[in-house]
């Protein structure tokens, strides 16, 4: 009646499926239990079929859940039947209620004599799985002897995948009832190993052929077993778990099992254990699961818990060397995408830099796809094109053009991989000069010419690091500001290096066109801002408003402090490319002016700010003016020298500098009623107008005071 | 849509945790977009927010882990409408509605978004566009409000012609005060 | 009470009563469908069935078809005298005592079988007044258990080897029984009745593919008198265990659970007899099949059960 033909598709079949459970349940609610049990045990034998093999995974899931509905029907008529609230209440003493716990005892032994007569070995397994629940009825140690006879009776099971899925059912249900039971993990993973052992591509022949199925195809149907009865054995374990499992896995000494070992325990395991796993992967067959997996699964363990420095760099250097030789281009840039992370974190620039070198070899020897326009068969002359002249940036390639590629990758296809590796690099990044010690960080870079939205991406990602520069700690203390300071001044006095970093935010920078959405356009102004003013100025800023509301010193003035931190920014080494010290001016400046027009709402708790204690005091007010005076010289000059530079970039920097400065005079000259600053406000105008400025209402807003300066 | 805007968490360097009434208000799956105005401080916090909706938008506070690469500002269009999001340290002065009003027009926004005075306040400028600060959630010391420190934060109700406005803030008594607006 | 007029209740909800101690209840009337009767009576009775096999027909011709049943125990109790029911359910308890009548015939354990049978029944008569009170009856089997015997139990082992070295006698089919060793152990032939059968299955070499390996639990009936007897062996259950083509020297576990009523410890006794025997039977992909035969003996041990 139900058979997993294949003439069923796979929606047919979950219909089918569907339509059972529902009718295992109406049946049961309509009182039928042997209809509901037949229904049950039709659904048990479906998992003696692999007739569609493919399917068999899905299969188990779709036929486990009618079991497990029945299995809880039955558990619950029992339970109910005890009047008892729970299993593990205690029944009460009273003559009815024991009664009545009798009379549920007797029901579940019936149950269990009913299933023990099942003719069929994988049905009556099943079945007894899913009723597995209720021998807690019957006494409090029934579990451990069901569980380590049933993980022994899956070995008169011939088929390997459907014992494997018999193993995995196993666990879970030994999962639900009692998860400190472990015996049966045991054995069944032994066993696994064992029978797995014997999985030859010469002894599946006839059934790979039937099913059309390679034989790592076949072997990667055994996986979600083998992670279940993995995920179970490792859940609590302890280091002996590990021991005993590795011991049976030699057994087998196959590489789908390794990895899934790998996978599901503890990274800490694996770290801990790295120099045996290490000598596993080395050892494993190969079968089922390529070797560069398992270089990438230790990899991660190893990434996300790391054992002694010695022991990793020793697995590193060896496992480098392996995955260097990988013949497939994307295996080699998946395990890469893995490695880059061991030295990135724990190691310096330099081993960073070893492993950047064979990556960008590597990729540099990648065909490009450049598809080209003639006639005849574009793959084979895109193929011979890229044979002739591979795109080869950084060191010279010492296999290019000896052998055809392996694989059909692309140069293209492989960026989004060589991104991430970048991303990696940056993310572990504890110095940002360290990027300059790489010889090869600038030849990878390169790479990226042929994708433009991947470029865009990979400058903005340097860029962000460059201005928000990283620290390992997660409080940046001020102490750390002052070496993150001290890191910037190093670096924005190394000309070549900002030069560098002004290629990128200019590439980023032309990279703006009529379709870049604006957010996008916003983001990379910012960035381009951001790295012309490093977070030093939006600092300052913070700085400069953080002075509005202190008062000066009763003998040094009013203005000592403000007066100290002008003078610091004056002998920083600013770069005289960059706007840094002009928006640093900019911030004092309008700090002063809010001083001066004493609109300034707050202060400090049980600080009285300079803005009181000084109020209309004429001195005071000379001493704001005077300093505005020369900070205003100092950034108009900056202007000038920006209008001289004759670029739209300078001209938009201009413009902006412009409007906050006009910003600021409106506001200090609509208290002051001062006249002076009309030639100012014209020249930012014109500043605005030139560079057919993004927001006509600021200009609108700037301009409101005074009507006629707007023609 | 339900905008959720929120800031100055300063966890854990000021404070412990988000009040128990506010986290008890704002539960997965009830608000569509987040925007934080920094000073998190810390990744956790920022995963917390990832709890609440799938939408977040956080900009980079003066106390922010610099490794979590947060923006300066952002601008997030929700529905009709234009939204600035910027911590509001590099704001001269810190909280005042002309520099406020200055950087809204900057970022060319219809509301703008700001935090760092730790005081929840509701501004419109003279352009009729809306400047708000949803205060500290946690009711994290600051140095430059004089209010007492009352944990806060805002609720919008954006929709197609209107902006309802929702104030949640902590009473003495630790129950939640809501304050309603309309915009416009 | 379930709908019925009368109805017959046992004190255990497992209906199972020991030999030597009393099988107890009660019996219902429901006296608002029924006013008066002419007497109630309780009968109990337990009896041996036996038929001979048609298949042993031709032997037998001279004898009946069935061979006359051995009352192992009976009683008749009057529960109540002629006269009115109350107008409620009218409850009226028993008590009975086990004990055998016939000296020669202990009580045996029930058992359900092809040829032999053993029962025990207790059945309420109530004699009807009139045409239209018609007589009432009705009759419950109750199973009997020996107790235990308190005994220490000594498994005994049996080693087991399956082997075509074995079966020289079949020269014949040599060329189509492949080259075979299969060895094992069942834990012990002497079977505590509440016990699973156990031991383990190892497949050491096998020239062919294996289809099924089955157990087969058989029990063998004899009957019969002075004048002559039938044997016959016919199958209770037959469980799997293992399915395919197994591995290679991985042991197989042997579990098997003897079912109730079907089962009874085994009975020698002069007229009858009730063995069991369990056969394991490896079916190969070319159909041929290789059994073994292993005669085990039940008995009743004082333990827990196995579940």
């Amino acid at each position: 009646m139900l058979q997993t033909r294949r003439d069923l598709t796979q929606q047919e079949y979950t219909k089918h499926i569907d339509f059972l459970h529902q009718q295992l349940v109406s049946s049961w609610a309509a009182d039928q239990r042997v209809t509901s049990l037949k229904i049950a045990i039709q659904n048990a034998k479906t998992m003696t079929n692999t007739e569609v093999l493919q399917f068999y995974p899905s299969k188990f899931v779709l036929s486990t859940e009618i079991l497990d509905t029945f299995g809880k029907l039955v558990y619950e008529r029992i339970l109910e039947r005890s009047g008892r609230p729970s299993v593990d209440a205690p029944p009460s003493s009273d003559p009815q209620a024991f009664e009545r716990n009798e009379s549920a005892k007797e029901m579940c032994k019936n149950w269990f004599y009913k299933i023990a007569s099942i003719r069929e070995l994988i049905p009556r397994m099943y079945i007894e799985m899913a009723l597995l629940a209720c021998y807690r009825f019957l006494s409090l140690t029934e579990y451990d002897t069901a569980l380590e006879r049933l993980a022994k009776m899956c070995r008169g099971i011939g088929d390997p995948l459907i014992a494997a899925y018999c193993r995995a059912y196993i666990c879970r249900k030994g999962m639900e009832v009692s998860p400190k039971l472990r015996k049966h993990l045991y054995i069944v993973f032994e066993d696994f190993c064992t029978s797995f052992s014997q999985l030859t591509p010469d002894r599946l022949q006839h059934i790979l052929r039937e099913c059309e199925l390679s034989f790592s195809e076949y072997l990667a149907l055994f996986v979600p077993a083998l992670e279940w009865i993995l995920q179970c054995l490792s859940h609590r374990s302890s280091d002996d778990t590990l021991n005993t499992i590795l011991h049976w896995y030699e057994r087998c000494n196959n590489s789908l099992v390794l990895d899934a070992v790998m996978t599901s325990f503890d990274p800490k395991y694996v770290s801990d254990n790295a120099l045996r796993f290490a000598d596993l992967i080395k050892k494993a067959d190969g079968l089922g699961c390529p070797q560069h997996q398992l270089y990438m699964s230790f990899g991660l363990s190893l990434v996300l818990s790391y054992p002694d420095k010695a022991v990793l760099r020793r697995i590193l250097r060896d496992h480098w060397k392996v995955i260097v030789q990988l013949e497939n281009p994307d295996d080699f840039l998946r395990c890469a995408d893995v490695y880059i992370e061991i030295p990135a974190k724990h190691f310096t620039a330099a081993d960073v830099d070893h492993l950047l070198g064979d990556i960008v070899r590597r990729v540099g020897e990648l065909p490009t796809s450049t598809v080209s326009t003639g006639a005849g068969s574009p793959g084979a002359i895109a193929a011979a094109a890229a044979a002739a002249a591979p795109i080869v940036s950084g060191a010279a390639s010492p296999t290019a053009g000896a052998a055809a590629p392996i694989s059909t990758l692309t140069l293209e296809q492989a960026l989004p991989r060589l991104q991430s590796i970048l991303d990696k690099i940056l993310t572990h990044l504890r110095n940002f000069s360290d990027l300059f010690e790489m010889r090869h960080f600038l030849p990878m870079v390169d790479l990226f010419q042929t994708d433009l939205v991947i470029r865009n991406e990979v400058c903005k990602s340097i860029l962000t690091r460059f201005a928000y520069p990283g620290s390992t700690s997660l409080f940046v203390s001020a102490v750390d500001r002052s070496e993150v300071l001290a890191e910037a001044t190093q670096l924005l006095t190394d000309l070549p290096r900002v030069n560098t970093m002004m290629y990128f935010a200019k590439s980023l920078h032309d990279s703006v066109n009529i379709m870049t959405v604006d957010d996008e356009r916003r983001q990379i102004t910012e960035l381009i801002l951001a790295f012309v003013r490093r977070w030093l100025v939006s600092y300052i800023a913070n700085v400069a408003s953080f002075l509005i509301g202190l008062p000066g010193s009763p003998d040094q003035g009013p203005f000592f402090i403000l007066r100290q931190f002008l003078e610091a920014l004056e002998s920083y080494p600013w770069n005289n490319t960059s706007d840094g010290k002009a928006w640093c001016f900019l911030s004092i400046m309008k700090a002063l002016s809010h001083l001066r027009t004493n609109r300034s709402r707050f202060n400090y708790l049980g600080v009285i700010p300079n803005s009181v204690l000084y109020d209309s005091d004429d001195r005071y007010e000379a001493e704001v003016d005077s300093l505005l005076d020369i900070i205003a010289e100092q950034v108009t000059a900056h202007l000038a020298d920006l209008k001289r530079e004759d670029s739209s970039h300078a001209a938009a920097r201009r413009a902006t500098l412009s409007l906050h400065l006009s910003h600021i005079l409106n506001d200090y000259f609509s208290c002051t009623e001062a006249t002076g600053a009309m030639a100012l406000l014209q020249s930012a105008r014109a500043n605005l107008r030139e560079t057919s400025s993004h927001l006509p209402t600021s200009l609108h807003a700037l301009f409101r005071s005074d009507p006629s300066v707007v023609s | 849509m339900y905008v959720l805007l929120i800031g100055d968490l300063h966890i854990p360097h000021r404070s412990l945790d988000l009040p128990a009434r506010f986290k008890s208000l704002l539960l997965p799956g009830k608000i569509d977009m987040v925007l934080c105005t920094g000073n998190l401080n810390t990744r956790e916090s920022l995963e917390y927010l990832r709890t609440i909706a799938n939408d977040v938008h956080v900009v980079r506070g003066d106390f922010d882990d610099p490794t979590l690469s947060l923006p300066e500002s952002k601008v997030i269009r929700v529905g009709k409408y234009k939204f600035g999001l910027c911590h509001g340290h590099q704001v001269i002065p810190w909280g005042d509605a002309n520099a406020l009003a200055a950087l809204q027009r900057e970022l060319d926004v219809d509301v703008l978004v700001t935090g760092h005075t730790h005081a929840l306040s509701v501004e419109k400028t003279v352009d009729g566009k809306l400047l708000l600060n949803p205060g500290t959630a946690t009711g994290a010391f600051s140095p430059c409000t004089l209010n007492n420190l009352t944990p806060s934060f805002i609720l919008l109700n954006v929709e197609d012609e209107s902006i309802a406005l929702f104030s949640y803030t902590l009473g003495d008594d630790g129950v939640p005060v809501i304050d309603r607006q309309s915009f416009p | 009470m379930s709908g019925k007029v009368l109805d017959i209740h046992l004190d255990h909800i497992d209906k199972t009563f020991q030999a030597g101690e009393c099988v107890s209840g009660t019996i219902l009337i429901d006296g608002r469908k029924r006013s008066s009767h002419n007497g109630i009576t309780l009968t109990l009775k337990g009896t041996v069935l036996m038929k001979h096999s048609s298949r042993n027909t031709g032997a037998f011709e001279a004898f009946y078809n069935s061979v006359r049943p051995i009352d192992l125990i009976f009683h008749t109790l009057e529960l109540a005298p002629a006269g009115k029911l109350p107008s409620t359910i009218l409850e009226l308890p028993f008590s009975i005592p086990l004990l055998p009548t016939a000296e020669e015939f202990p009580l045996y354990e029930t058992y359900h079988g092809v040829f032999v049978s053993i029962q025990y029944n207790i059945r309420v008569d109530v004699k009807g007044r009139s045409f239209m009170s018609g007589d009432l009856s009705e009759t419950i089997e109750f199973l009997l258990e020996n107790p235990p015997r308190n005994i220490s139990f000594k498994p005994t082992p049996v080693d087991i080897l399956i082997s075509s070295s074995a079966i020289d006698s079949v020269k014949k089919g040599a060329n189509v029984i492949p080259k075979f060793k299969i060895t094992g152990k069942i834990n012990s032939t002497l079977c505590p009745i509440t016990r699973p059968f156990s031991g383990e299955l190892v497949v050491e070499e096998m020239g062919s593919k294996i289809r099924t390996i089955d157990l087969q639990l058989i029990r063998v009936e004899t009957c019969g008198c002075a004048d002559g007897f039938s044997r016959d062996a016919t199958e209770i259950q037959n469980i799997q265990i293992s399915e395919g083509d197994v591995l290679r020297n991985f042991p197989i576990p042997i579990y098997m659970i003897f079912p109730r009523l079907f089962t009874c410890p085994t009975v020698s006794s002069k007229n009858f007899k009730i063995e069991f025997e369990v056969l394991i039977n490896v079916q190969l992909e070319n159909n041929h099949v290789i059994a073994e035969r292993f005669p085990i003996k039940l008995i009743r041990l004082d333990e827990k059960e196995s579940f």
